[in-house]
């Protein structure tokens, strides 16, 4: 496609003239499309280990309602800088040339071939159209300064353009950080350090509204566009929320079921149906973190579920039980409150005649329902059904509280994971354990966190099939977790 | 409502195929005319259905006429069973009176506890469970196959609208939870329209009956008890319009009067047989009896259905798979920031990697070219001559230094060339345009080799050097790994 044919093209679909451009630059292999990536929130930018994966430069319009803030352009890497600038300082001595010869540079050899990288990088930063154009140079701080790098930032010198240099971490060391600030502060009035694989979303916007300090009239639209990110990532949570409940109130409220003949023993059946129901509950759980990772943008993040830790662990596993679940006292509390709850309006209907006792025995019978409850999965009947000459083996809903807690905390720490998962990463979504040994069964809940969300739980067994209840306990359950998904969430080791 | 639900799913269902950008264009171009309706989902959605006027507001269409045709299917079916029971109940040859204790118990008695399950039917379902009889037709009509009754229904329906409400029916299916109040109102709904029906025709049929006939009524059981009560329940029952209709009143007189028997061709129990107009004056009582207590609670009940099926329908509209998102682009802005990137490939026909071959380095010296700062303290070699390229040397500079080292391996001073290049830095077409430029200045023949220089801790990228070099096609190039001798950077 012809240089000038494809610049259309690249603008064709949104209207940029209003725009500011911000050219992400650089060495080969330096991080560039990941920093792309992870400001774009858009995985299926290119990028691999390998150079040269980006060959032509590529545009990605920040927008919002179809209007288009500010342009991402990422770039390929500087292949011949010497060679260019040698070519740039044979056309003129002069400071006030520089930029036009940038641009003559880029006429000549857009079409002779020698330089298609270096025109491909800067013909986006010399275009004149739009807002006009910042430069983003990136390096990457984890490898030694190196004199190679010296004629490329000579050359975005020439171009006359606000720079920004960013310092990127590939090898997670910062152990060249200073030598490159060192270096890059005498080429640019603004460097920062920036991990593209690990930046957290706050960090993120923090470089947007840095990119409006390279310029002035920059600053308001950089401004505008960080709200609007903001306000993405506020409904991004709330989607994550509501597939959280509803991955909670399918679980809470799924139940299997079987015909056997009239006078089959029906504990094969149970035990049959029990295996079918844990299966279904992992499904349901495997279900709800896909429409977590849909929520935050991952489609198709592939989870490193055999391996490694914690979220990956079988649900009804004993590492689960151990870091998430419930201890059988927690869990005898916890009834204890609920059924201290409805012993206090009964307390209260009394106008206190009863002198509590209906507060302390409906304590009483709650732990004790939920101590000697607390192996049981779920609810098991054995239904007879004498016209049909059958009966039906029912497996649910689920009652065990311990268990609940667990699809809790599981569900919590997966989507604190996948929201701090940036664009950029391309490894398996997994997650290390951090925190002290010996905790004992923990997990990332407290038990009065648990008795508020049991609750809802408890109006979703109510509900059966009343769908509006169902609807009703689903919502209360949301409103309830909406406080808990803004906590911090690492898991601690048992 | 029900076109609606159909509709709106419908549409939703094509969107899929759409992308997400012409989707948002398309629904943000509506948003000023649907902004009214903000905070009602379901009417936004019905009426972004409607504005967009595709796929989905011609399946809205078909199901409409679709439910229409059952409603009236339904509706003639309830009149002429109605007309069929009135006109048996009120059947009146001359020969015999109408029995009013009959079209009591038939349209009083009997509709009134028909009407009073469905009352209790009605209630919320935690409610009906504790109701045995209702519990039990609740779970009657939750057995009832949806696809016999449909394959019934279809029969009346033309083919457009039969295809939308199948269309519509598996959907639904597939999503029972957010439709299955949909179904369970709407066949209430049904049924009342069939109730209803029945009244109206009961009751046009009577009241065709007694316009064109002069029929004579009286009353008549076996029960004793029954019959001393007659006035009392008479006079209850026409308590509701008693004042406002005294005439639809019986008097004691004239249930006294009319008390019949039928024992050797029919006897009154007064002494003398009351006259013609007396016995028809029980018309309006049972007039009254026909309206109060069989069409206007059946109007009221089809009216609360309807309403309670609108309601559901509004309720599952609303919680359509990927209703939401229809919403969330109707009412929140959008920002979006990813980009359709043009394709970008490695260089085709190309080895996706090359290995670095296990060779050392020949014994004979070597010219040594140092790119770019290559850390070369300690070099595996004998160097015959070293120079620097790359880096921050100009072009001519690098001219200089090709120069130089043809010169030494032609006058074999050098065996070969090596580059010392950053093990930890990629390969650049500029390395490679110096090493093309190599081979031109010593022609074929003498090897050059990469050397990939590791500096301690840093990444070693020999792997892409080799892949990189082996792209240029040089059989007397290279690369090789570096001795173990780690050493600090320059």
């Amino acid at each position: 496609m012809d240089p000038s044919e494809r610049a259309r093209s690249l603008e064709a679909a949104a209207d940029t003239s209003a725009a500011p451009r911000f050219v992400v630059v650089g060495h080969p292999n330096k991080g560039k499309s990941s920093i792309v990536a992870t400001l774009a929130q858009d995985a299926s930018v290119a990028i691999a280990d390998e150079s040269g994966t980006t060959r032509t430069s590529t545009a990605y319009p920040m927008q919002v309602d179809g209007r288009v803030l500010y342009v991402l352009v990422d770039t390929p890497g500087f292949q011949r800088p010497s060679a260019a600038l040698g070519e740039l300082a044979a056309r003129t001595k002069s400071a006030g040339e520089r930029p036009g010869a940038v641009r003559a540079f880029i006429a000549e050899h857009e079409l002779s071939g020698r330089f298609p990288d270096e025109c491909e990088l800067l013909r986006p930063i010399m275009d004149e159209g739009g807002a006009g154009a910042g430069v983003l140079y990136v390096v990457d701080g984890s490898v030694p300064y190196g004199p190679e790098y010296e004629p490329e930032m000579e050359i975005l010198r020439w171009s006359g353009r606000p720079r920004m240099a960013l310092i990127n971490l590939i090898g997670e060391r910062e152990d060249h950080v200073v030598e490159w600030r060192t270096a890059l502060g005498q080429y640019f009035s603004v460097v920062r350090v920036f991990d593209a694989v690990t930046a957290e979303f706050d960090r993120q916007l923090e470089l947007l509204r840095a990119f409006g300090q390279l310029h002035d009239p920059w600053r308001a639209i950089m401004d505008e566009a960080v709200r609007a990110l903001s306000r993405r990532r506020e409904r991004q949570l709330n989607a994550a929320t509501r597939a959280i409940a509803r991955m909670l109130a399918d679980a809470a409220t799924h139940v299997e079921t079987r015909r056997i003949a009239f006078d089959e023993a029906p504990d094969a059946a149970k035990a049959g149906l029990l295996d079918r129901y844990r299966d279904r509950l992992r499904e349901i759980e495997h279900r709800g973190r896909d429409a977590v990772e849909r929520a935050y943008g991952h489609p198709a993040l592939e989870r490193d579920e055999p391996a490694l830790a914690l979220i990956g662990a079988d649900l009804f596993s004993a590492a689960t039980e151990q870091l998430f679940g419930l201890t059988r006292l927690q869990a005898a509390q916890i009834g204890a409150a609920g059924g201290a709850g409805f012993g206090l309006l009964l307390d209260l209907a009394a106008q206190g005649l009863s002198l509590g006792m209906a507060t302390v025995a409906g304590g009483a019978a709650g732990a004790a329902a939920a101590w000697f409850g607390f192996d049981r999965l779920a609810r098991v009947e054995v239904l007879d059904m004498h016209a049909l000459g059958a009966k039906e083996v029912r497996v649910g809903p689920l009652d065990n509280v311990s268990v609940r807690h667990a699809m809790i905390g599981r569900a919590l720490v997966h989507q604190a994971i996948v929201a701090a998962r940036t664009h950029a990463a391309r490894d398996r979504l997994s997650i290390t354990l951090q925190g002290s040994a010996g905790q004992g069964a923990t997990g990332t809940l407290s038990v009065q966190d648990s008795r508020n969300l049991d609750k809802h739980f408890k109006a979703l067994a109510r509900a059966g099939r009343d769908e509006r209840a169902l609807a009703d306990a689903e919502d209360g359950l949301r409103e309830a977790l909406a406080p808990l998904m803004r906590r911090e969430h690492t898991p601690r080791a048992g | 409502m029900l076109g609606a639900l159909a509709g709106v799913a419908r549409q939703i269902e094509v969107d899929r195929s759409i992308g997400v950008r012409s989707l948002a264009e398309r629904d943000r171009a509506l948003r000023p005319a649907l902004a009214r309706h903000q905070g009602r989902p379901a009417r936004q959605l019905d009426a972004w259905m409607r504005a967009i006027d595709a796929e989905g507001a011609a399946t809205a269409e078909q199901v409409r006429a679709a439910m229409w045709t059952i409603g009236m299917a339904l509706s003639v079916l309830g009149i002429f069973i109605g007309a069929g029971l009135g006109a048996a109940v009120f059947h009146y040859d001359g020969s015999r009176p109408v029995n009013v204790t009959l079209a009591l118990w038939v349209f009083v008695a009997a509709q009134g506890a028909l009407l009073l399950l469905m009352m209790i039917a009605l209630l919320p379902r935690p409610l009906v469970r504790w109701v045995a009889p209702v519990a039990a037709l609740e779970r009657l009509l939750q057995s009832v196959n949806l696809g016999l009754l449909w394959r019934a229904a279809a029969r009346v329906l033309p083919a457009g609208s039969r295809a939308a409400v199948q269309a519509a029916m598996t959907s639904g299916l597939r999503h029972e939870r957010i439709h299955g109040e949909v179904y369970r109102w709407q066949l209430l709904r049904w049924s009342q329209v069939v109730a209803l029906s029945f009244q109206l025709g009961v009751t046009g049929t009577f009241a065709v009956k007694i316009g064109v006939q002069d029929i004579a009524f009286a009353w008549s059981t076996q029960v004793e008890s029954l019959a001393r009560g007659m006035p009392r329940i008479v006079n209850a029952l026409s308590s509701p319009w008693a004042r406002v209709w005294p005439q639809a009143r019986p008097s004691p007189e004239l249930v006294e009067a009319t008390r019949y028997a039928r024992l050797r061709g029919g006897e009154f129990g007064t002494q003398s047989p009351p006259d013609a107009e007396t016995l028809g004056q029980w018309w309006p009582f049972l007039m009254a009896c026909l309206i109060v207590y069989g069409a206007v609670p059946r109007l009221l009940t089809w009216s609360y259905t309807a309403y309670r099926a609108r309601r559901a329908a509004e309720w599952s509209l609303a919680r359509l798979p990927d209703a939401d998102l229809v919403l969330a682009r109707l009412n929140e802005v959008e920002v979006s920031t990813s980009a359709e990137p043009h394709g970008v490939t490695l260089h085709p026909n190309e080895p996706a990697t090359a290995s670095v071959p296990d060779e050392s380095l020949p014994p004979a010296p070597q010219a040594f070219v140092n790119w770019a700062a290559a850390p070369d303290a300690a070099l595996p070699f004998v160097v015959a001559l070293r120079v620097a390229m790359g880096g921050r040397n100009s072009p001519e500079d690098d001219e200089r230094a090709v120069a130089a080292i043809a010169h030494a391996v032609r006058s074999g001073a050098a065996g070969g060339v090596v580059i010392g290049v950053r093990a930890w830095e990629v390969p650049t077409e500029a390395l490679f345009d110096a090493v093309r430029a190599l081979r031109a200045a010593l022609d074929a023949g003498p090897m050059v080799t990469l050397l990939p220089l590791q500096a301690k801790g840093e990444p070693d990228r020999s792997v892409q050097w080799a892949t990189h070099a082996a792209r240029l096609g040089d059989p007397w190039l290279r690369v090789l790994h570096e001795p173990d001798t780690a050493q600090d950077p320059a």
